[in-house]
């Protein structure tokens, strides 16, 4: 498996095992601290003036611009969101269907049918690696509805902002890159 | 495998080694951070005619849109995003009337007709009709805003800037402990309008807010509230969320260990659209900032783990986790670590859920 984590993170992983993988990180939590791990060595190797000493300082000083927390099960919970950032800076190509990360739910249309439009096209010749492609995507494509529900909340939610500013909905319009 | 074998290496207690000194700091900070809170109660007692005069902005904040017309551009940035609106608002003898039009990116539209609000995507084929039950069927169940400011905010005039031609005071609510953002308002001093805001988390920016032009009391032209977009038959057309009732501390559900400032104000049962199980919503707030937990049955289909992370969005803070057979979802203009603490305390007795 921490082969197979290793190789999605470079990009070689075959199209099949992407969303086969994804879905164990997902279920699994030392799977997504392993990934988490890797893209910080990733990201430590991939610095340009990299030495040794300055591995520490430097993750000192990104760890001193981030704010604080106080509640004593953060960690774990920081973990999961450099996940999540994670899975969406690099993962943009290959699994539009991870909208269900919340990045990009402001503006998804309100059905409880999964959007399969979501989802990046696949190129497959091979009409049964296309249909168990299709079927594995189409398990990821379920994470939609939840975004929709977090849509539905916000909105809920956005009727209890004390000082609403220009409009109750600025948020609520407000589009995410 | 270039990563596994570093991880066997010692290159491991060197990441590592950081993060353990990084704990000790953040205690450090703690301990800061409550005395700068009885600091805080003290400058509240000393400042308190001026803290008053500032809440007499506020209410000014609130009430402006309900007696002003105005027409506008404004942006709104947040995450380094930054996106153009433009902003038609009218109010007459039958009520409210607005109309946002997002500027840049693909086209969205927002009216709004006194509780009913439409949003359109064009590019999506989609209409999302809401209605806002709550101000209409249950007024005494709205947040009082502003009240209790002062146990969770020095609030203060700090002077007089010039926004898009208007002079503006200037206000400041300060956190007085890092569980709330800050906010920074610029109101018209003629007419009470907020016409810049920024929502900050010490010196740092997390969303803002600000009219690079506006125009008010003008007389408005109705055809400018009109929808730029013409419906079709064929296009998906959802309406949104309803509201099924008042359940005042019927849900079983309650929630501990608040953080401080917090305090329930409501609590009621949802349905949404395409949904047929109601959805328990509890909603906190601090005087300013508010949170919502919303409890659903969880079902089959869920992908849900045991807890589960999203990205911010703006000031907005999403986090949800499994209570039992229920998923608790707690959202709120609020930092990560207040959204974690709320949710993380509800705690369930019994729960029926019956329609």
């Amino acid at each position: 498996m921490k082969d197979k984590i290793s190789a999605l993170m470079d990009g070689e992983l075959d199209s099949i095992d992407v969303a086969d993988t994804i879905s164990q990180i997902k279920e699994s939590e030392e799977l997504r601290n392993e990934w988490s791990t890797y893209h910080l060595i990733g990201d430590v190797l991939r610095q340009p003036t990299m030495s040794i000493p300055d591995i520490a300082s430097n993750i000192r000083n990104e760890l001193d611009i981030e704010s604080s927390v106080l509640a004593p099960d953060i960690p774990k919970e920081r973990k999961s969101q450099v996940f999540a950032f994670a899975i969406a800076a690099s993962m943009v190509a290959a699994v539009a269907a991870v909208t269900w990360m919340g990045g990009k739910t402001m503006d998804l249309p309100l059905t409880d049918k999964p959007s399969l439009q979501a989802v990046a096209p696949t190129v497959t010749s091979d009409p049964v690696l296309a249909k168990k492609e299709e079927a594995k995507t189409e398990k990821l494509v379920l994470h939609d509805p939840a975004s929709i529900r977090i849509n539905d909340y916000m909105f809920a939610h956005g009727e209890f902002t004390a000082i609403r500013g220009v409009s109750p909905y600025m948020r609520t319009v407000a589009r995410r890159p | 495998m270039l990563y596994q074998q570093i991880i066997k290496s010692s290159a491991l207690i060197l990441l590592v080694a950081p993060f353990a000194g990084f704990v000790l700091p953040s205690f450090a900070e703690d301990s800061s951070g409550i005395s700068t809170e009885t600091v805080g109660g003290l400058q509240s007692i000393v400042n308190a005619s001026a803290s008053k005069e500032a809440q007499v902005w506020l209410q000014r904040i609130v009430d402006a849109p309900r007696k002003l017309n105005y027409t506008g551009i404004f942006v709104y940035s947040s995450d380094g995003h930054m996106e153009t609106s433009r902003v038609v608002h009218m109010v007459n003898n039958e009520g409210e009337f607005e109309r946002i039009e997002v500027l840049d990116g693909p086209p969205r539209e927002v009216i709004r007709n006194n509780n009913e609000v439409k949003r359109y995507f064009p590019d999506r084929k989609t209409l999302v009709t809401e209605k806002r039950g709550l101000q209409k069927f249950f007024p005494a169940l709205l947040p009082k805003p502003l009240s209790n400011l002062n146990n969770s905010y020095i609030v203060k005039k700090v002077g007089r800037e010039r926004i898009s031609d208007y002079e503006c005071q200037v206000i400041v609510l300060e956190a007085k402990d890092r569980m709330r953002y800050s906010q920074k308002l610029w109101v018209d001093v003629a007419t009470g309008l907020l016409l810049k805001a920024a929502v900050m988390e010490r010196s740092r920016i997390v969303e803002q807010f600000v009219f690079t032009q506006i125009e008010i009391d003008s007389e408005i032209d109705k055809e400018l509230l009109k929808p730029g977009y013409v419906t079709k038959s064929t296009e998906v057309n959802v309406t949104n969320p309803v509201i099924s009732g008042t359940v005042r501390g019927e849900l079983g559900w309650e929630i501990k260990n608040l953080p401080s400032g917090f305090s329930k104000i409501n609590e009621v049962r949802r349905i949404f659209a395409g949904k047929t199980t109601p959805v328990g919503h509890i909603t906190l707030s601090d005087g300013l900032a508010a949170v919502s937990v919303f409890i659903r049955p969880f079902t089959k289909n869920d992908p849900l783990g045991p807890h589960e992370s999203y990205p911010q969005q703006g000031a907005i803070n999403i986090y949800a986790r499994t209570v039992g057979k229920n998923v608790v979802t707690t959202i709120g203009e609020v930092p990560r670590v207040t959204v974690v603490q709320i949710g993380n305390s509800v705690k369930t007795y019994k729960v029926k859920w019956t329609k």
